[in-house]
């Protein structure tokens, strides 16, 4: 076993786990602020997966490029999806809010389906085959890129998240929503801007991970399975929690592909979570 | 305690049994599978009710119907056990496993949600392992072996026996539930949904009423997979083990009002037959998909205008005719 090798799915590990760390850190917020569990989050990134395809064959844009284009784009839909689809069932039972998600993957799923095909296709990017070296290794440019950018984003957020006033208030509504709102803070706003934010983090994600991934219908779903399965490793609403939760989980699947292979290394994620599970229950870090 | 006002009296049962006795005479072939399906999943849906009666909703079952149908089907296969054999056997390992996994889960007080996630988990958990076992059949899933149609091994000759079958079991599946919701049991169980807290303050022994309920609807769903296995003659990992297959099943449960014993019933008799409906009516390659996204939209539309149970939401009807009538 060569350093190099190592070395190389080291760097998939954490591409992998920064995309999912992306997806996870969109999807704690969510629930720390509104309680939702948002299934369909995998659909939205293969959503704007299509969507990056688009601009490249009709536009020739880079995906590194389009994510100026699809950021804002899933912003407003994140505002629109919190003001027309969660918010009118905030009232309505948890369980039905979730089921509505659902029904809402059945409609991404064959609506991606029927309007881009059920092949897979990949989105090609001016860097794709680049590579970065380090000593005589070499290591995928785009990998680097995905595990560095969920990074930066990761640092930004918890930047907002400490030391700006919607931080504040994103953070009050997480410990005592009912108190947020006596003290005058603007519930539905800032709910609707966390579901925004949430949704920017998936278009970010696209980008960086359609490079070296190919896209498909079912992809999103599994996605988000595996977004959820990092939420709990993590701690239900932490926010550090989900990021470190989605570096451990990408890098421990990296391996378990590549030393166990096949259906074997796809159950080793999960083994993790049993083991979080019964050694730390409430999550790596615990909740916020 | 909410007051239920939909209580279908003796007569209702009895006429619906009856009528679902004499139904397979009227009923194209065709027709006939899409109603065994709809009994299969109401089957599910009234086992998994069990539980979520306490309030505990476990996106793991399907771990426990595809492990009956594994198990039953490895036996028979291999041992040339019968299949009724194996189902009990299937239920045995379906009530030992949910409570080994019940057990780790319920220790701490998760939330809803952290369950929900947990035992989806367990189920893909389930899923990679027998989809790694070569003796399994894989990926590729396993043919039932057909030696001779009698009823000890579990197969006949068109698909009348089975109906039979399954409408008995859900029939059962149906008593031991309205059973378990009158006792002192499902007294506990409602209690401990409606507030834990409260309820082990008044002396309500939380994991252990949690463990039994778990314990009895995971055994009573394993035996749903033995009879797939037996009905189709096929089983795969995929169908038989992902969580996927889980939330669909939820997704008629959710529907027609958890908790309830009627409204799983409700919603599958209603939803099962309709996606079947439009599959069949709806074909050609451009619309693959456009049935099941009908469909998907149907069920937003109940959810987005109900806000709640399709039964539940009858029962508010009802109770708000009554209070209106009493007043005028």
């Amino acid at each position: 076993m060569n350093p190099g090798t190592l070395a190389q799915v080291l760097v998939q590990g954490l591409a992998y786990g920064g995309v999912y760390a992306l997806l996870a850190m969109g999807l704690t917020l969510m629930y720390a602020v509104s309680r939702a569990l948002n299934i369909a989050h995998g659909n939205f990134l293969a959503l704007c997966m299509y969507l990056l395809l688009t601009l490249s064959t009709s536009l020739r844009l880079d995906p590194y490029v389009s994510v100026f284009i699809t950021v804002p784009v899933f912003f407003g839909l994140g505002l629109l999806f919190y003001r027309y689809f969660y918010h009118p069932l905030q009232k309505a039972e948890l369980l039905l809010s979730f089921q509505a998600m659902i029904a809402l993957v059945f409609i991404l799923t064959e609506g991606t389906y029927m309007i881009w095909g059920g092949n897979a296709v990949q989105v090609p990017s001016a860097v794709q085959l680049a590579h970065v070296r380090v000593g005589s290794m070499q290591i995928s440019l785009p990998l680097v890129l995905a595990a560095g950018a969920a990074i930066v984003v990761a640092a930004v957020l918890y930047l907002m998240l400490k030391r700006t006033d919607l931080g504040h208030q994103i953070r009050a509504i997480a410990q005592r929503p009912e108190l947020a709102r006596l003290i005058g803070i603007n519930v539905v706003r800032v709910e609707m801007l966390v579901f925004g934010m949430a949704f920017v983090l998936v278009a970010i994600a696209a980008s960086f991970v359609v490079p070296f991934w190919t896209v498909t219908p079912e992809m999103g779903f599994s996605f988000a399975l595996f977004a959820f399965i990092v939420l709990v490793v993590g701690g239900m609403g932490n926010f550090l929690g989900a990021l470190a939760g989605g570096f451990l989980v990408g890098v421990a699947t990296a391996f378990s592909q590549f030393f166990l292979g096949g259906s074997l290394g796809s159950a080793i994620p999960y083994v993790i979570f049993v083991l979080v599970l019964i050694f730390k229950p409430k999550g790596l870090m615990g909740t916020m | 305690m909410k007051q239920r006002v939909f209580k279908p009296n003796v007569l209702f049962p009895a006429g619906l049994i009856a009528a679902l006795a004499i139904l397979p005479h009227f009923l194209p072939i065709y027709w006939m599978s899409i109603v065994i399906y709809t009994l299969w999943i109401s089957y599910i849906c009234v086992t998994w009710n069990i539980l979520a009666s306490s309030g505990t909703y476990s996106l793991m079952h399907m771990l426990f119907v595809g492990g009956g149908a594994y198990l039953s089907t490895f036996l028979f296969k291999h041992f040339g056990i019968s299949p009724w054999l194996g189902m009990l056997g299937g239920a045995a390992m379906g009530a030992v496993l949910s409570v080994a996994i019940g057990y780790l889960c319920f220790r701490y007080n998760l939330p809803t949600f952290a369950f929900f996630v947990i035992t989806m988990a367990f189920s893909f958990i389930g899923m990679f392992v027998v989809q790694s076992i070569k003796i399994f059949g894989g990926n590729e899933g396993m043919y039932i072996p057909i030696r001779s149609t009698d009823v000890w091994n579990f197969a006949f000759v068109g698909k009348l026996p089975y109906y039979y079958i399954i409408l008995a079991m859900v029939i059962g599946a149906m008593v031991c539930a309205f059973l378990i919701s009158r006792s002192k049991t499902g007294l506990y169980l409602r209690a401990i949904g409606a507030e834990p807290r409260v309820a082990a303050a008044m002396g309500v022994d939380v994991m252990g009423y949690k463990l039994r309920a778990l314990a009895i609807s995971a055994a009573l769903s394993s035996l749903a997979g033995t009879f797939w296995a037996q009905y189709s003659g096929f089983i795969d990992p995929v169908s038989m083990l992902s969580p996927t297959t889980m939330m669909i099943v939820l997704l008629f449960v959710i529907v027609g009002g958890a908790g309830t014993t009627w409204g799983p019933l409700v919603a599958t008799v209603i939803l099962v037959p309709l996606g079947e409906y439009l599959r069949g009516k709806i074909t050609g390659p451009s619309f693959a998909g456009i049935s099941t996204m009908l469909w998907a939209v149907v069920i937003l539309i109940l959810i987005f205008s109900l806000k709640k149970g399709i039964l539940p939401w009858i029962e508010e009807r009802m109770r708000n005719r009554q209070r209106s009538a009493r007043s005028t």
